[in-house]
């Protein structure tokens, strides 16, 4: 009769975990008595009752044992940690190159955790954070969907007596050019803020003195930093004095210290030194129609209320806001989540810029990669170093070393190294934090008692170790004990691609990073030094808002003889403040165009040298001026204009009021950063509106000694503003503070890609002298044959001259994506060819040679007796 | 060196070896354990306690041959080892002690 056979899935089973000397004895027992219940009670119970008897069998006395018994052995361990220590200090070179390799690598991999830690706790810390939101919209700018925050002054009530869900709600109306005194000197404040009074029950920011419910509610009461009161008052609890202030939108008050707060941390987009309670300031408190810098946020009563509440938007959108909403054509609210503003938010004016999700991805990529190419020193140099430790590993074998064996003593080496490494990479890091946090403008907080902070820590290392050590473990595992111990082991053809494969992976990660760098370089070479359309060097900017004594404060400067000449104005080039946009049109236009604004004098082009490539500038005192303008060449384009001749005399309409006729036209000058557009602009010859706040210009004489220039500056200012303290910029160092997000990127990009470098460099100097050890003796037959040193020196070096330029043509194609996407964000970007990447290849090839030189020129030039001899 | 106790259930797995002489292997010995005493064992619970009375010593075992009836595998004969059989003496006589030094009026109280 034929039998029947069990399930094969379960004798799969048993013979997976029953140990072998059992196995027969028991799936006999099972078959028989299964060919019996077949018999008695078919063949579906009988299949169940099998998997039964299986799953009964399943039990510590009957597994296999002989493996987990001998690896886990702590005499050996301890000989495996001796061996490990024996080879560290043996083979110097190549100890030097893994340690530092992975010092480098994880203090990298660990700061970049850090830093994106960081930038991942913004206003984590706030209690029901996730149910608080800020109102943005969105608006089409040169035909981009463009993320905005503020509004109008009555929005944020509004909305919240209008919608059901809303708790709460404050207005941060941040007052930019603020002026505070707390006797006779007013200071200029930037970051003081009019809250309503119901900020510190939105927000759970600590008060230090005073309750939070009260602190603002009535009119004209301040809350200051611990900072601010220091400065201010010396003392941290200055509860009740006074202080005075001048500014917008509130005017000339008096106010009273109500509360203290801490200090706002760095990880919070909220930027406050000073709150002013909003209570009882009126300015604009109906206008619909300006877009202030009021950042309305919104406490829901619950999360899901957000979906509902942005469903309203659009109604009230056309209830409030309709000839905004067609002027742009497109308008659209969104309420964002707090936590979400600091790395999702593009809105361009926020309390704090935020930063980019893209970026942290970015320098997360980077560390991981530095990390990476240590690991790769270490898989090449262990895999090859194991060829000539195949004495050491075939003796082990033949002394009954199982094959777990010596991968676990492979891998206790890679991982004593990583973890002596991580030690010492956490020293490392110590030290860096201060530099990290000084060039980054940050607070990093490395607690190493954070079990989270540790954890990644010993991961990282854990993960290094295990990751490195895997591959050579189990190449030297994998070879034969007879002849390992003849020394005769080759590694395959696979191992070699293998390694040449990581090499070229190295110097591919390698020249990516310097090309990149030399991207970054260009561009930014490209932007300090390109034509601005305007004179940056050698001009002060003093902010100033008092029309009165103008004239007389612009006299006494036009005195001095180290001044060129002096102009007022409601904005400067490369410098944020004072922002006027308004619409233009002329008669024949159709639609009216966004222009940027700036009221100022005849001085204004002299001060920048600003370029008339038609007609000419105001002319002073001149009556018939007045109404004059001057427009910029894509001022005159957007208008309609064909060409600049034809725009002189012709009338424009500005912001709905004011017709003034086309006087001159200038070239196009940057106001902002590359990142722009130059924008169409309008110059105003208007000094005497009085509504306006500005700023001098200085334009001094180049020789003159601007310490000293400075010195008299202030000592004019002195006598003519008594009561506001003397404040001034560079033109120049705005300008370059306007690209300071790229110039630390470029800092950046250069550490990283010179430890990238080095660290290829280290690996190709391990693998060379590697090599050299292996081929000394082919090397020495060839030069007894009569091969040259020149050419042994050529022969030798093809190998990595090869790897540098496969790994250079790979390159390119990464590099132009890499190029596409960061300069993707200017306006204005410098070109690039090909062959700009050239020279990161040459380098890199130069370098590698230059690694490899020495070893392979000492090869090929020694007595090749010497050598052979020893065999 | 592992106790020398002997549990019932192994008790009951020495004698049914015994009994079986020649032919005691894991199947039949949990046939007969069965057919003898009515209860329901599994297979498993056999084999462990042949496995540990051999590592205490009352076993010795020897690979038998392999039938087609078993699927071409071998079977693991036991026989008992001169210290298994002392062991099962030794377990009958102190039972039989003890019985005896049971007092007679028990057994006539009914």
């Amino acid at each position: 009769m034929k039998k029947s056979e069990p399930p094969k899935l379960a004798e799969k089973l048993l013979q997976w975990f029953c140990s072998e000397s059992l196995y027969d004895e028991i799936s006999g027992d099972l078959f028989e008595l299964y060919q019996r219940r077949v018999k008695e009670m078919g063949k579906p119970k009988a299949n169940w009752l099998y998997w039964f008897n299986v799953f009964m069998f399943c039990r510590p006395w009957a597994w296999k044992r002989t493996r987990s018994f001998q690896l886990i052995n702590s005499a050996m361990f301890s000989n495996y940690v001796i061996t490990s220590l024996r080879i560290l200090f043996r083979e110097k070179l190549y100890t030097t190159i893994n340690l530092s390799g992975f010092i480098v690598g994880i203090s990298s991999f660990l700061l970049c955790f850090l830093y994106v830690g960081y930038e991942f706790s913004f206003d984590q810390f706030l209690t029901d954070k996730e149910k608080i939101f800020r109102l943005d919209y969105f608006i089409l700018k040169e035909g981009k969907r463009t993320q905005n925050t503020g509004g109008p002054v009555p929005l944020a009530a509004t909305l919240s007596g209008e919608v059901s869900g809303i708790d709460d709600y404050v207005r941060i109306w941040s007052a930019s050019q603020s002026y505070i005194a707390s006797e006779e000197t007013y200071m200029q404040e930037n970051e003081v803020c009019f809250v309503d009074k119901s900020f510190f029950e939105v927000f759970s920011l600590p008060l230090l003195f005073g309750e939070k419910s009260k602190v603002l509610a009535k009119p004209n009461s301040i809350v200051l930093s611990k900072n601010s009161a220091q400065k201010y008052f010396g003392e941290v609890e200055p509860i009740g004095k006074t202080l005075k202030y001048k500014g917008y939108p509130a005017g000339e008050i008096e106010l009273v210290v109500t509360g203290v707060m801490d200090n706002l941390p760095e990880n919070t987009h909220l930027k406050a030194d000073m709150l002013i309670s909003l209570e009882g300031v009126k300015t604009e408190a109906d206008n619909w129609g300006s877009f202030k810098p009021v950042y309305a946020y919104f406490k829901l009563s619950d999360a899901t209320q957000e979906q509902k509440i942005e469903s309203l938007l659009p109604a009230f959108k056309e209830k409030y806001l309709a000839d905004r909403v067609h002027e742009d054509n497109y308008f659209e609210f969104d309420l964002i989540n707090i936590a979400d503003i600091h790395l999702n938010s593009r809105s361009r004016w926020q309390l704090k810029p935020g930063n980019s999700l893209d970026n942290l991805i970015l320098f997360s990529c980077i560390g991981a990669f530095i990390l990476l190419l240590a690991c790769i020193n270490y898989i090449n140099l262990s895999a090859a170093g194991s060829i000539s430790r195949s004495r050491e590993i075939g003796i082990r074998k033949t002394l009954g070393a199982k094959r777990g064996q010596l991968v676990l003593q492979y891998l206790s080496e890679s991982l004593l190294i990583s973890f002596i490494a991580t030690i010492l990479a956490v020293a490392l890091t110590k030290l860096a934090i201060p530099y990290l946090e000084k060039f980054a403008g940050i607070t990093i907080f490395f607690d190493l008692q954070s079990i989270k902070t540790l954890s990644f820590i010993f991961g990282t290392a854990f993960t290094t170790g295990l990751f490195s050590g895997l591959y050579p473990a189990l190449i030297a595992s994998k070879f034969q004990p007879v002849k390992a111990i003849k020394n005769k082991v080759q590694t395959g053809a696979s191992t070699y691609f293998l390694r040449k494969g990581l090499v070229t992976f190295q110097f591919l990660i390698s020249i990516c990073l310097i090309g990149f760098t030399l991207i970054i370089n260009k561009q930014i070479d490209f932007i300090l030094n390109h034509d601005l359309g305007f004179n940056k060097e050698q001009v002060v900017v003093i902010p100033y808002g008092d029309k009165e004594g103008e004239a007389t404060l612009l006299n006494a400067l036009n005195e001095q003889s180290f001044i060129k000449s002096v102009s007022i104005s409601q904005s400067v080039p490369a410098y944020a403040g004072g922002y006027d946009g308004r619409l233009a049109t002329t008669p024949t236009l159709a639609e009216p165009i966004q222009i940027r604004s700036i009221i100022t004098d005849k001085a204004f082009a002299d001060t920048y040298q600003l370029e008339f490539v038609e007609g000419r500038n105001f002319v002073k005192d001149m009556q018939s001026d007045t109404g004059a303008v001057v427009l910029n060449a894509t001022a005159v384009e957007m208008l309609g204009f064909k060409n600049p001749t034809e725009a002189i005399g012709k009338k424009v309409r500005w912001s709905n009021y004011f017709d003034g006729y086309v006087i001159g036209v200038v070239n196009d000058f940057h106001l902002g950063s590359f990142r722009e557009k130059i924008a169409p602009v309008i110059l105003l010859n208007k000094p005497h509106w009085s509504w306006w706040k500005g700023y001098i210009s200085v334009k001094m004489e180049t020789g003159s000694s601007m310490q000293q220039n400075l010195e008299t500056l202030e000592s004019i200012w002195k006598k003519h503003q008594a009561d506001i303290s003397f404040r001034y910029f560079f033109t120049d160092k705005n300008f370059e503070s306007l690209h300071q997000q790229d110039l630390k990127f470029r800092t950046m990009s250069r550490i990283f890609s010179a430890i990238a470098i080095m660290l290829a460099c280290s690996g190709l100097l391990g693998i060379t002298s590697y090599q050299i050890k292996t081929r000394s003796r082919e090397i020495a037959v060839r030069k007894v044959f009569g091969a040259e040193t020149g050419y042994l020196f050529l022969k030798l070096n093809k190998e990595i001259f090869w790897v540098t330029i496969l790994s250079f043509v790979v390159a390119i194609p990464i590099l132009f994506m890499l190029r596409a996407n960061w300069m993707s964000v200017f306006a204005y970007q410098v070109e690039i060819d090909w062959w700009n990447f050239a020279l990161a290849g040459i380098l890199a090839v130069l370098l590698a040679v230059l690694v490899s030189a020495y070893h392979i020129y000492t090869l090929a030039n020694t007595n090749p007796v010497n050598i052979i001899k020893n065999e | 060196m592992k106790g020398t106790h002997l549990g019932e259930f192994e008790e009951i797995v020495l004698l049914t070896v015994g009994i079986l002489y020649e032919d005691a292997y894991g199947l039949a010995i949990t046939d007969e354990i069965e057919n003898r005493t009515g209860r329901s064992i599994t297979i498993s619970s056999v084999h462990k306690a042949l496995n540990r009375l051999e590592a205490k010593g009352f076993l010795t075992s020897k690979m038998g041959g392999a039938t087609e009836e078993r699927g071409g595998r071998q079977k693991r004969l036991f026989s008992l080892t001169a210290y298994g059989k002392n062991a099962l003496n030794e377990a009958k006589e102190l039972r039989n002690s003890m019985y005896s030094a049971i007092p007679k009026v028990l057994w006539q109280q009914g």
